[in-house]
């Protein structure tokens, strides 16, 4: 059963506990009885200015939100059934403008319940009590002069690049950053000052904000909600200095986030910087303010090492090194900033190696290198996790991608052109990101090749858990590469004088060859059912340790190449899906097929299917 | 950003069988998925009345019911908040019928996990009903669906329709509630020696519940057939209480696998 939380904010702020709720919060800006702390420092330069009412309430909202999600537990690590998961808050909050967001309530209550899971019910009273603090310090009328973006700066890899790319593209970002805890701020000033620094171009203007409770410390630290705080804050900045642009950099697979286990079902893995998300608060925000604003992921259609890659094309690699993307920031030391373990540590470590930057991320600055050592229990599952879902994405087709993930559907909707555009080009990124991801670990492999032959790797460390599959082959992959030779061999000559006409004619062809080589497959079966579709091979052994399943095609035109793909690709999935290992013999003897390593690797990438073209 | 909130099973003696018998390689996928099915055994028998599981099925039933006329099917399609838009693709109108779902939230309250599992089930079944008439979902369009949909209104394809749609959701959650433990067991020494293992794992876990949905088939063509049969039409609520029994089917299936 969902928690039921009241949140009085501000002056609507009261006595009593009301009966229909679980539990009611005050929150309170200024005395009496300040309990929530929310300061907006400017890094660079002093400056004070009012800032107009709809920011301002958009920031207050945004703030109680944020400090209510950490008041409430979300029901714990075991709450397998997701009962506790989903809370249900009620905030009544002061707005200068009753009726502007009366206008909004809803479209404010779905953008929360997306990003966070949660349910949210929304009251506007009248502000009331007494005028408040500028709380924006902007001392000149154009406290930043020359800025023309926000761009959001957490201090980790991404938004490094973010500034770093804007600033080469000759834009002029005025750096917004949310600390939630000291260590962070002193980063994120040290990162910003480095980069103004060597880049030279643009001083880097810094705002950073701080918004916790002051009473106690938070109950729950999934901090869904940050995001809308983030985003508001960038968002009434842009305002009050006539920016329309907005930057939230962030690499395309992260802010799909795709589910890499599992049990991540809805907002369990995060939806910060997802497609939907931002699309819905461009809108809210837009509609609020009165006037158009843009919020832009300039990465979306990047995987982690194409971005890192920007830094790189920058001139200054080495910046990469006082970047931080470690989810335990109170646990890291300058030395050894990032603990190696967490999802954001594992995804950064393999994206340096991939985007060959290891000499500016080196490994000494992990807690634990998943490379080369001992994980502990929570290591090994985040490891096995990004590792299986590479292969994952690697084997999928399109249809499964798209089939399989929610999510994509979500994010296909809010990205501008068709549905199906958008749906190639994440998978397209997934594509390229599998791939990146596995030959990090083909070259990890190569690397400690003396170690893994004499097994002194880490017993429990990635090199176990993936470089052991390699010593064993799977019988049906032997008798693959036999019969494919065998054909390769045979056919042509068998059909030298004229091609064959038919696929029958083809099969027949190769049941000749089978029988004179001595190899016994059985002809035209069994059956293979998957989902709702059947589907028949040509031929299958079932004396290999697992079945073998071939099928014959033959390009006759361009039209049958096309046809010729789209059924390989369907019959793989349904094969390997049955733990069978395919082999498709394609007669292309007028070249249809222009690069036959390239078709071929399309679809044995997948794993368990074999390609020979013959002629 | 991009964090990922890891779980783990609960202490109590149901789930601790689940960790037991997972750790240990002398039990089978049989006696894994038996022992994990019967954990979650109260949790999915109060979920099949929850709508975020049978409203998807009602729909699916619904939509191929009334798919042999373009004009019933674009009815139906409009009563759950869908106009066919300009892009008349097969991929967009699957979008959003999840995405027409996923806004019953008003209605039906906050999901659990299995709700939301649900809601993955649906959209794969949708996938694969179009697949079962098209090469791919991409280059097929919005007719192609309605056409794909019809196929399943007769009896006998009804039955594989329920079984792709139960397949789909109890092998989701089979695997939601081992995913909270299978990472323990895997490495040297461990029952998954290495990912591959484990990835094999969870194929033979896929192909065990298809398998266990295809015997649910007959019993939901018998159903369907008594249904039209009495009412003429198919209702939510009958929906419903066949759903309780289909899901307990299917876990006395599972059950009996491993006797």
């Amino acid at each position: 059963m969902s928690m039921r939380v009241l949140g009085r904010c501000g002056s609507a702020a009261g006595d009593e506990e009301e009966s229909s709720f679980d539990k009611t919060f005050d929150l309170q800006q200024t005395e009496p009885g300040k309990n929530v702390n929310l300061r907006i420092t400017n890094i660079t330069s002093k400056i004070v200015r009012d800032v107009s009412d709809v920011g301002r309430d958009l920031l207050d909202t945004a703030t109680y939100v944020y400090v209510l999600d950490g008041s409430v537990r979300r029901g714990g690590d075991t709450d397998v059934y997701g009962r506790g998961w989903v809370r249900e808050f009620t905030l009544r909050v002061p707005v200068r403008d009753v009726a502007v967001w009366n206008a909004r309530r809803s479209q404010l209550e779905r953008l929360l319940t997306y990003l966070t899971d949660d349910e949210y019910t929304f009251e506007f009273v009248p502000h009331t009590g007494d005028p408040e603090q500028p709380f924006l310090e902007f001392e000149s009328h154009e406290p930043f002069p020359g800025a023309d973006c926000v761009c959001l700066f957490s201090g980790g890899a991404d938004s490094l690049a973010g500034a770093v790319k804007l600033a080469r593209d000759g834009r002029n970002p005025l750096l917004v950053s949310h600390r939630s805890v000291g260590v962070l701020d002193r980063r994120q000033k040290d990162l910003r000052t480095e980069v103004s620094r060597l880049l030279g171009s643009w001083s880097f203007p810094h705002l950073s904000l701080w918004a916790h409770r002051q009473d106690l410390r938070p109950y729950e630290h999934t901090q869904r909600s940050r995001s809308f705080l983030y985003l508001s804050l960038a968002a009434a900045v842009a305002n009050e200095l006539d920016i329309e642009e907005i930057h939230i950099p962030e690499n395309g697979v992260v802010s799909l986030n795709l589910p890499k286990l599992e049990q991540a079902v809805g907002a369990r893995a995060s939806r910060s910087t997802h497609p939907k998300f931002i699309a819905e608060f461009e809108e809210l925000a837009s509609s609020l303010l009165g006037r158009p604003l843009r919020v832009r992921n300039p990465f979306l259609l990047q995987t982690k090492a194409e971005v890192l890659e920007e830094i790189k094309r920058a001139g200054h690699p080495e910046v990469l090194g006082l970047s931080v993307s470690c989810a335990r920031t109170r646990r890291g030391t300058r030395a050894i900033p990032h603990c190696g373990e967490c999802s954001q540590c594992v995804d950064r470590r393999f994206s340096a190696v991939a985007a060959e930057l290891e000499r500016y991320d080196p490994k000494e600055r992990y807690d634990c290198d998943i490379f080369t050592e001992e994980l502990t229990d929570e290591g090994r599952k985040q490891v096995e996790a990004y590792v299986r879902a590479a292969r994952r994405f690697e084997a999928m087709s399109i249809d499964d991608f798209f089939s399989e993930h929610r999510s994509v559907s979500d994010a296909a909707d809010c990205m501008g052109g068709t549905v199906s555009q958008a749906i190639e080009a994440l998978y397209d990124l997934h594509q390229r990101y599998a791939k990146q991801t596995l030959q990090v670990i083909e070259k990890q492999i190569v690397a400690h090749a003396p170690a893994v032959a004499r097994g002194a790797h880490p017993r429990r460390g990635l090199l176990a858990l993936v470089a052991d599959e390699r010593l064993h082959r799977v019988p049906a992959a032997v008798l693959g590469d036999k019969i494919a030779k065998l054909l390769a061999e045979t056919l042509p000559i068998q059909f030298q004088s004229e091609p064959p006409d038919s696929e029958k004619q083809l099969q027949d062809g190769i049941e000749a060859a089978l029988k004179s080589g001595g190899e016994r497959l059985r002809r035209e079966g069994p059956a293979v059912s998957y989902s709702l579709v059947e589907t028949i091979p040509d031929f299958s052994s079932e004396e290999a340790r697992s079945d073998l399943y071939v099928e014959a095609k033959l390009i006759k035109n361009r039209q049958s190449l096309r046809d010729t793909i789209h059924s390989m690709a369907r019959a793989s999935s349904y094969y390997v899906d049955e733990g069978a290992r395919a082999l498709f013999i394609v007669y292309d003897t007028d070249r249809h097929i222009k690069d036959d390593a390239e078709f071929a690797e399309e679809f044995e990438k997948k794993g368990g299917v074999q390609v020979t073209v013959i002629r | 950003m991009g964090h990922l909130r890891l779980g783990r099973l609960p202490g109590y003696p149901n789930w601790q069988r689940v960790v037991e018998t997972l750790a240990d390689p002398a039990e089978g996928l049989q006696e894994v998925v038996a022992e994990t099915a019967d954990a979650a055994r109260a949790e999915l028998r109060s979920s099949a009345n929850r709508p975020y599981v049978w409203y998807p099925y009602w729909l699916l039933i619904h939509l191929a019911r009334h798919a042999r006329e373009p004009v019933a099917f674009e009815r139906v399609l409009h009563q759950q908040g869908i106009e066919l838009g300009d892009e008349e693709s097969a991929v967009a109108l699957v979008s959003a019928l999840t995405q027409a779902l996923q806004d019953q939230r008003d209605g039906f309250g906050p999901p659990t996990a299995i709700d939301e599992l649900a809601l993955d089930a649906f959209q794969k079944t949708v996938g694969e009903i179009v697949l079962s008439g098209a090469y791919s979902l991409f280059g097929t369009t919005t007719d192609d669906v309605r056409r794909a949909f019809a196929h399943f209104a007769p009896r006998r394809a009804f039955g594989k329709l329920s079984g792709v749609y139960l397949g789909a959701l109890y092998g989701r959650v089979l695997r939601y509630f081992l995913s909270f433990e299978l990472g323990n067991h895997v490495g040297p020494n461990e029952r998954f020696e290495s990912l591959d293992d484990a990835e094999d794992f969870s194929r033979s876990l896929e192909r065990y519940v298809r398998r266990a949905s295809e015997l649910v088939e007959e019993f939901a063509e018998g159903w369907y057939s008594k249904q039209l049969w009495e009412e003429e039409e198919i209702s939510q609520d009958a929906v419903r209480r066949f759903l309780h029994v289909a899901l307990r089917k299917f876990q006395q299936q599972l059950e009996l696998e491993t006797e």
